[in-house]
């Protein structure tokens, strides 16, 4: 099994990155199927948010897919965005997984007060990796080492 | 296998090959460039990825740019690609691959690494242009042949 499909591998790896202070696995249900980091508060909010998260998405996509059917707008992107119980939030890249796996993904950054969280869709659209960084100034290196670990 | 001493205790789980860990290939370019104050390398996106030195430890740091200052020079060389990408590119038949600023106590070169990065040396007044240069171009190539 790959690092790209192994969830503990995945996490252990993430991790091993500097500045990435949390990782997890969360499944499209909200499940966290692996996790580690530095606090229970910590990964406590990247569950919720990711969760959150996927629940917009699949709201998001409903309504989309409505419009569709009415014979209004463009072909569906969907979109995500979390939202943190007041967290300052700012999308940075968009359109995650939907619990169908349809669309491209991307990595989707929330820019928040403490510990910026980085969403990552997995090959095969029904987990994301979740990242959260010591700060703003992390993200562009945990970016780019998620694009390997993606790789596996 | 080699394992980055930043990791430290959980260095054993980071299963990165030998020799490609990012924040050594800057350290090495850094060491090879006389009067080098700082390397980088970053997005095209104008995010920094890695740079060197970083380790509050290092006494090296105390001649790099503060961070907040270096996030702007990165932004500005990102515009600077995006603007020397326009008519200066088609004139060249290619895309600007190099970016060169002077002044009276040091500069910047940044080179492009592929279309989404570029790396950027950052040197005081005594460093040697040419040898900046030939670093930029080396490093570049390890840093293509060793992450894309």
């Amino acid at each position: 099994m790959g690092a790209a499909t192994d969830p503990s591998r995945l996490v252990d790896d993430a991790r091993a990155v500097r500045g990435v202070v949390a990782a997890a696995v969360v499944g499209v249900d909200g499940e966290v199927v692996a996790a580690a980091g530095e606090g229970a508060a910590l990964l406590e909010r990247m569950q919720r948010t990711a969760t959150n998260a996927l629940a917009a998405a699949e709201a998001f996509a409903s309504l989309l897919d409505a419009v569709e059917d009415d014979g209004f707008g463009p072909e569906g992107g969907r979109e995500a965005d979390g939202d943190d119980g007041g967290a300052v939030g700012e999308e940075e890249g968009a359109r995650a997984a939907t619990p169908s796996g349809q669309g491209a993904t991307h990595l989707t950054v929330l820019y928040q007060d403490v510990n910026p969280l980085l969403f990552e869709p997995l090959p095969g659209g029904d987990r994301l990796l979740v990242l959260a960084v010591e700060s703003a100034a992390d993200i562009g290196r945990a970016r780019f080492h998620l694009k390997r670990l993606r790789a596996g | 296998m080699y394992e980055p001493l930043h990791l430290g205790a959980a260095g054993h789980r980071a299963r990165l090959p030998a020799m490609t860990d990012l924040e050594d290939i800057l350290a090495r370019a850094w060491s090879r460039v006389g009067g080098c104050r700082l390397v980088a390398v970053a997005g095209m996106d104008g995010l920094l990825i890695e740079r060197h030195p970083s380790k509050e430890d290092d006494p090296a740091l105390a001649g790099a740019p503060e961070p907040a200052t270096l996030e702007h020079v990165v932004a500005e060389v990102t515009t600077l690609f995006g603007v020397a990408g326009g008519t200066m590119s088609r004139e060249l038949g290619s895309p600007v691959s190099e970016l060169v600023a002077l002044g009276e106590t040091g500069g910047y070169l940044a080179r492009r690494v592929t279309p989404d990065l570029f790396c950027l040396f950052v040197t005081g007044a005594s460093a040697d242009l040419a040898n900046v240069r030939a670093e930029a171009e080396e490093l570049a190539r390890e840093l293509s042949g060793a992450f894309v």
